[in-house]
């Protein structure tokens, strides 16, 4: 008998063409939006060899100006208007060009839109106007300027000190024995040092940044929480499992509760086909991201044991909702969608800092978010050598589905109706 | 007006799901809304978790950790490499500096080989932004090492910390009428772009919902026979629909301002943003009704509520920023109304108020309409079709 509602459950869960566009079609769709969206997150310092900033430097020094632009140069290339010959000249470090002109040229390329912004060459650097800045231009800009000015102010610190400490020797001696052609001599040689100093800087990651194995793009933060959310999503499967075997809940339920079948045992037989179902389309998502080419870490196994698990909690979180709440169907699939989508905010897929924000002012939200336990748990294979921290995971996400097990058990048993 | 209160009625029945969707998408808004406007009023979304672990004591290592906090969020931990690793997967630590024993007396001999131990989470721009600051910070350091022949006299380390203090201050002037302005419009600009997503997800769930309750065989016919007008009807089913969308929408709109200041609504350019997003209101509540006369499942109605907001949010540009999206999805994005107005959004994040170009954002908003008016279109042909069909 049992096996005969397996498959009788089975079957009917494939008629219902709701359930497979929902339940698969969306999660698709979804993880290829996701990755089309944020393909350009592998590395995000390519759009800028495409599209760099543009500036133009106005200065009424022309020593200032010129310093800007040695400085500048480091980072990108003279001239604003050769946008056909960037592409094909241009190598992948140009993050910005520049262009030396007067204030009524420059009014005029920003009029044009042809820069982004216009910098006037002074001490200090000033932005005069921006036009079409986007936040992480603005950003960049702001950087390039900011070092600059630690530079210029470094040297002008540095210089001031080297002067005092030259003139207190040279008071010692008597300074008004120095001819002006040896005061002269000094300070040339004060200049060309200070030159020299500045000429030697340090990188102490520069050996580091070569090997860095383990860092990676945030494409992979992002998708260490769109894969859990999916695993995730089928909320719903629970809370209509428990529809079907409750009599108060629809007109199936009913009809189930009337065989002569206990309701645990129902219950398995409608709850164990559509777990299994939502547990493979998981298994075919994971399997479809591996195509797409993100590589979320070789741990196949260990993935798949997760995947699985939160898949299972999902579930059984549905068929907690409905067992416990007498809520209407409507409701109750409402929650089943907003509980994954306030776990999958929560765990950063909107928002990648979200889960330190969390972390920071409600952390045992982290342990109780199961989107964010797969999620830490995808990022623990990735990154941990050790499995000691995602046995752990493990062990968070089956104390969840116990839980939610109990419930559900005892939510079903608790419930009897005088008439419906 | 029966079936304008018969529509409300449906949705104070349906009042739960709605108190609990407008309650989520509350808490989203003010997250998001409370990390910007916690960064000291500046436009940013950048602050860090920090650990510094200080073996050296001195007032060169004390002046170095202070300086890698600045800006960011500290996080006490102590050297237990388990507890560190425990803090990196709990998303509670981005970045670990240990400053060893040695350092000053390394970095007076060999800056470069300094052995400064430091981690990172898995995002790979943390890092990088930390890198450059530590080697610019030990540049700055290094001259003044320089000068003083590879051994700063401890007497002048207080000079120097106050100097290095001074350089590494921000200096870059931005244009003056910049500075008068605070940056609370573009704060604004960031959150109201937020709420398009909170307004698709709750007009599919709770305005697409009801509707089909009330375009339900059942109801309809039972108000068609009862002599009430069909043309009336569906009048009335429209201004209910606009009328509670507009309700979600002020709600949302007073939070957002309650995160940004109020002086926002003085602020021109926040005024076209209101403007601009009430037009988007409209031009979505046409597209839910559109939708719903296409896909009239009303038990599907959050879920695609679900699809429609996370992609929508996800390609036009409101979850992650168009610097980093891919181009061609965003102009396939463009036949939404959303890109329409999260364009405007970014206008104005990304000029100066006197550069605004105000023809740019009314442009837009006519899109918008024209879409609205296209989508309101569509749904009376659909009706018409199926009123012909006798459905």
């Amino acid at each position: 008998m049992f096996r005969h509602l397996l498959k009788y459950s089975f079957k009917v869960y494939f008629y219902n063409k709701a359930n497979i566009m929902w339940n698969f079609i969306f999660p698709f769709m979804f993880i290829s939006v996701f990755f089309l969206a944020l393909g350009n997150f592998k590395d995000p310092t390519a759009e800028f060899s495409k599209d760099p900033l543009k500036i133009a430097i106005i200065a009424t020094d022309q020593q200032e100006a010129e310093n800007l632009v040695e400085f500048l140069s480091h980072f990108g290339e003279e001239g604003v208007l050769e946008d056909t010959e960037l592409q094909d000249t241009s190598s992948d470090d140009i993050f910005l060009k520049y262009q030396l002109t007067d204030t009524e040229n420059a009014d005029q390329l920003l009029t044009d839109q042809t820069v982004h912004a216009i910098v006037k060459a002074d001490n200090p650097v000033e932005i005069l106007a921006y036009n079409d800045l986007s936040k992480v231009k603005s950003s960049l800009l702001n950087q390039f300027l900011e070092s600059y000015e630690s530079v210029r102010k470094t040297t002008t610190a540095i210089g001031d000190r080297y002067a005092d400490e030259k003139f207190s020797d040279l008071e010692s001696f008597g300074i008004s024995q120095l001819s002006e052609q040896d005061f002269n001599a000094i300070m040339e040689q004060a200049k060309m040092d200070i030159q020299a100093k500045h000429d030697q800087t340090i990188d102490i990651f520069a050996k580091e940044s070569e090997t860095t194995e383990l860092t990676t793009s945030p494409l992979l933060i992002y998708f260490f929480a769109a894969i859990a959310y999916i695993a995730f999503f089928p909320t719903n499967a629970g809370v209509s499992t428990l529809e079907e075997v409750t009599a108060n809940q629809s007109g199936v339920g009913l009809r189930n509760s009337v065989t002569p079948i206990s309701k645990t045992k129902m219950f398995f037989a409608v709850f164990i086909p559509r777990w299994i179902i939502h547990c493979i389309f998981t298994l075919v998502i994971y399997l479809y991201v591996n195509l797409l080419g993100v590589n979320l870490g070789d741990n196949y196994i260990q993935i798949i044991v997760l995947l699985i698990l939160g898949t299972t909690s999902a579930v059984l979180t549905g068929t907690a909702i409905g067992a416990l709440f007498n809520f209407n169907t409507s409701l109750k699939v409402g929650i089943s969608i907003a509980i994954p989508l306030v776990f999958g905010f929560a765990s950063g897929m909107m928002y990648n800092g979200m889960p330190r924000v969390i972390a920071q002012y409600i952390p045992w939200f982290n342990k109780l978010n199961p989107i964010g336990i797969v999620s830490r748990g995808l990022y623990m294979l990735y990154s941990d050598p050790t499995f000691i921290r995602f046995n752990q995971q493990v062990i968070y996400l089956l104390g969840i589905i116990g839980i939610t097990l109990i419930l559900t058990i005892f939510g079903l048993r608790r419930n009897s109706y005088e008439s419906i | 007006m029966k079936v304008f209160k018969l529509f409300l009625q449906i949705i104070n029945k349906h009042k739960g799901m709605a108190i609990m969707y407008i309650m989520i998408m509350i808490m989203i808004i003010s997250i998001v809304g409370g990390q910007v406007a916690a960064q000291n009023g500046e436009f940013a979304l950048n602050e860090a978790a920090v650990a510094v672990i200080d073996h050296e004591q001195s007032e060169f290592s004390a002046h170095f950790k202070e300086f890698l906090l600045q800006g960011n969020h500290q996080v006490e931990v102590p050297d237990d490499r388990d507890v560190i690793a425990d803090k990196f997967y709990d998303e509670s630590l981005d970045y670990l500096v240990i400053i060893p024993q040695d350092f000053s007396e390394t970095f007076a001999k060999d800056p470069n080989s300094l052995d400064l131990q430091t981690n990172s989470m898995l995002d790979q721009q943390v890092a990088v932004t930390f890198e450059n600051k530590i080697n610019n910070y030990l540049n700055i350091w290094n001259q003044y090492r320089i000068l003083y022949d590879n051994n700063i006299p401890a007497d002048k380390i207080a000079g120097i910390i106050s100097e290095v203090d001074q350089i590494m201050m921000p200096s870059v002037k931005v244009a003056s009428q910049e500075k008068q302005q605070s940056e609370s419009y573009k704060m604004f600009s960031y959150i109201i772009s937020q709420i398009n997503y909170v307004l698709i997800v709750l007009g599919f769930s709770i305005i697409g919902y009801s509707f089909l309750v009330m375009e339900s065989p059942l109801i309809k016919k039972r108000e068609l026979v009862s002599g009430y007008p069909e043309g009336k009807r569906t009048k009335e089913l429209f201004l209910a629909s606009f009328t509670v969308m507009f309700v979600i929408w002020l709600l949302l709109l007073l939070i957002a301002l309650i995160f940004t200041g109020f002086d926002n609504l003085t602020i021109k350019a926040s005024q076209f943003l209101i403007v601009s997003n009430f037009v988007h209101l409209i031009a979505i509540t046409a597209l839910v009704l559109f939708v719903c006369h296409l896909y009239p499942k009303k038990d599907s109605s959050s879920f695609l509520g679900n699809m429609v907001g996370l992609s929508i949010s996800f390609t036009t540009g409101i979850f992650i920023t168009r610097d980093f999206l891919n181009q061609v999805l965003l102009k396939i994005s463009s036949i939404t109304p959303t890109y329409w107005d999260v364009s405007n959004a970014y206008h104005v994040q990304s000029n100066m108020l006197n550069k605004i170009d105000y023809g740019y954002m009314l442009q837009n908003m006519i899109v918008m309409l024209m879409m609205a008016a296209v989508f309101i279109l569509l749904t009376f042909v659909l009706r018409r079709m199926k009123l012909k069909e006798g459905v």
